[in-house]
């Protein structure tokens, strides 16, 4: 039995044929496929970059439907594995990228690891600065603002 | 790379509901030290720190720690996180077994099933080295963790009584170790008080801890009941007044109350149905408490004496333990009568949990809730 395929068309134009199943797992293309079957559907504020990352991430996460039998491509402990390399492997704006995309898209298991990568991160650093730089993120507190909040936190251990 | 790609790969574009679920994720001490990234970040922690504060209590269930966070309006509560406790004199990664968890500053001093002590910041999952006490077999031991506001440096008093029974005459010494030396010393003994068994475990406010106890000296006919406070500045012990006159209630628990973090008593009136809660302010000036009455409620079913409480004003209700239907995880609502089961099976499901719940042993709960402590979030 041929499966059904759907085409997924990126920001730039490039068009990704993938099965229904695989891209049904983000909910809103799962409501799209329903509304308008049969046309490929514009994801314009998608790079072709994230999309076939996220196209990757819904591969291996597919549960197949073939009328019978656990067909889960993958045990549930492999998964995670997968999942753990899958986001090392990206790096910090990608990854920025691709949860925004998971979260349009609707994939909570992908938001899930993409958060837990960021809070991760988030964790790893050392102190604000760390921070900032790792997120492009701009200071704007004053000295006096800072030594304010230092002084809030001041918790003994 | 252009303007706008730089702009979409900034946090600070992240909608607030995102960044948020990724905080929340983040361990309560790091989230501290990073409120300075931003002001955006800043008014983000402080919000959620204030809700978390709010709702998350520490639980004791058949000798395993858990924080939860429970949700008055909907009546549910979840397991946010087992703190797991490691013996750091053992190398296998078993669990240590906790008979009783106390608190002081959100700090934690847990007694373990083999009467040794730790000291646990739950926050930042530090722990102190582990405490044996001079004389480690007795079960009645009390012991309790406060603060000197001489140093700032916390102490573990240690109450043990020497003689029969409680609530009778005994002899009641007393010892304190300090973090600095490493050693207990005695400090005192007594004959004038006893702590009860139900009340033996205390409470503590401002670094120092809090006690019901009886007054043996007075030949009443019905006992009366005195505060004892243990002041870990002048490590003495010290009477404290109840209030109102003492004998038109009965005196039942200790807590603290949520907001204000402040030490109230939980006494029955009127053939015990109605309880009331009453609020202990310190008056600067003497350095007295003075009682004002904080919340009353009816109850439905019997309360133990001595038990652990949260007082909730808002709500009208208390929460506390309760072995109501022979469930383990249960939290009874008095003033609704409603009851809550501490819902382990679903931490799976909760994403913004700091740690996975792989671990099939953290399944079973099989025991009473025997503790509710309030948790003081380090950002206040």
């Amino acid at each position: 039995m041929s499966k059904k395929m759907i085409v997924l068309k990126s920001s730039e134009g490039v068009s990704f044929v993938v099965e229904e199943a695989v891209a049904r797992q983000s909910k809103i293309i799962s409501f799209l496929v329903e509304e308008f079957p049969d046309r490929e559907l514009p994801l314009t504020n998608m790079t072709s970059e994230i999309l076939r990352k996220t196209i990757e991430y819904c591969k291996k996460h597919v549960v197949e439907d073939d009328g019978g039998g656990d067909s889960s491509s993958s045990s549930s402990g492999d998964l995670k594995e997968w999942d753990v390399k899958f986001v090392a492997e990206i790096d910090q704006p990608r990854l920025m990228d691709l949860l925004m995309a998971a979260n349009y898209l609707d994939i909570p298991s992908l938001l899930d690891v993409t958060c837990q990568k960021v809070a991760d991160t988030i964790a790893a650093c050392n102190d604000e600065k760390e921070i900032r730089a790792t997120f492009n993120i701009e200071n704007d507190f004053t000295e006096e603002e800072v030594e304010a909040i230092r002084m809030e936190n001041q918790y003994p251990i | 790379m252009t303007g706008q790609e730089k702009k979409s790969r900034n946090t600070i574009h992240l909608p607030d509901d995102l960044l948020v679920e990724i905080l929340s994720r983040v361990q309560d001490a790091s989230l501290a030290r990073f409120r300075s990234t931003s002001k955006g970040w800043n008014s983000l922690i402080k919000k959620e720190v204030r809700r978390a504060k709010k709702s998350l209590v520490v639980m004791l269930i058949d000798c395993r720690v858990y924080s939860v966070r429970f949700d008055l309006h909907d009546n549910v509560a979840k397991v946010r996180s087992q703190l797991s406790l490691n013996d750091p004199l053992s190398n296998s990664s078993e669990e240590v077994d906790v008979r009783r968890v106390s608190h002081c500053d959100g700090l934690l001093l847990c007694t373990t099933m083999d009467e040794r002590l730790v000291v646990w910041n739950p926050c930042s999952g530090e722990t102190s080295r582990i405490i044996k006490p001079i004389n480690s077999h007795y079960y009645t031991d009390t012991y309790a963790l406060g603060k000197s506001t001489r140093n700032n440096e916390y102490k573990i008093l240690r109450v043990h009584h020497r003689g029969h029974g409680f609530g009778w005459q005994c002899l009641v010494n007393y010892e304190i170790y300090d973090f600095t030396s490493n050693l207990w010393r005695v400090v005192g003994e007594t004959r004038e008080w006893s702590l009860p068994g139900a009340w033996q475990y205390g409470t503590s406010v401002d670094g120092n801890t809090y006690w019901l106890s009886y007054d043996i000296n007075q030949a009443c006919p019905r006992n009366v009941n005195t505060l004892g406070c243990f002041d870990f500045t002048t490590e003495r012990f010290r009477c404290v007044p109840l209030p109102v006159d003492p004998l038109s209630y009965y005196v039942y628990a200790l807590s603290v109350t949520r907001e204000e973090q402040k030490l109230c008593l939980l006494a029955y009136r009127d053939e015990r149905h109605n309880i009331d809660i009453w609020m202990a302010t310190k008056i600067k000036s003497t350095g007295d408490m003075s009682w004002s009455k904080f919340l009353s409620v009816k109850r439905t079913h019997s309360l133990c004496n001595g038990m652990s409480f949260l007082a909730d004003r808002e709500n009208k209700v208390l929460v506390c333990p309760t072995k109501y239907k022979n469930a383990s995880n249960c939290l009874h609502i008095v003033g609704t009568d409603k009851y809550i089961q501490v819902d382990h099976h679903d931490v799976g499901s909760e994403s913004s949990l700091p740690y996975r719940y792989d671990d099939p042993t953290l399944v079973q709960i099989q025991r009473g809730s025997l503790g509710v402590g309030t948790w003081k979030a380090p950002m206040t």
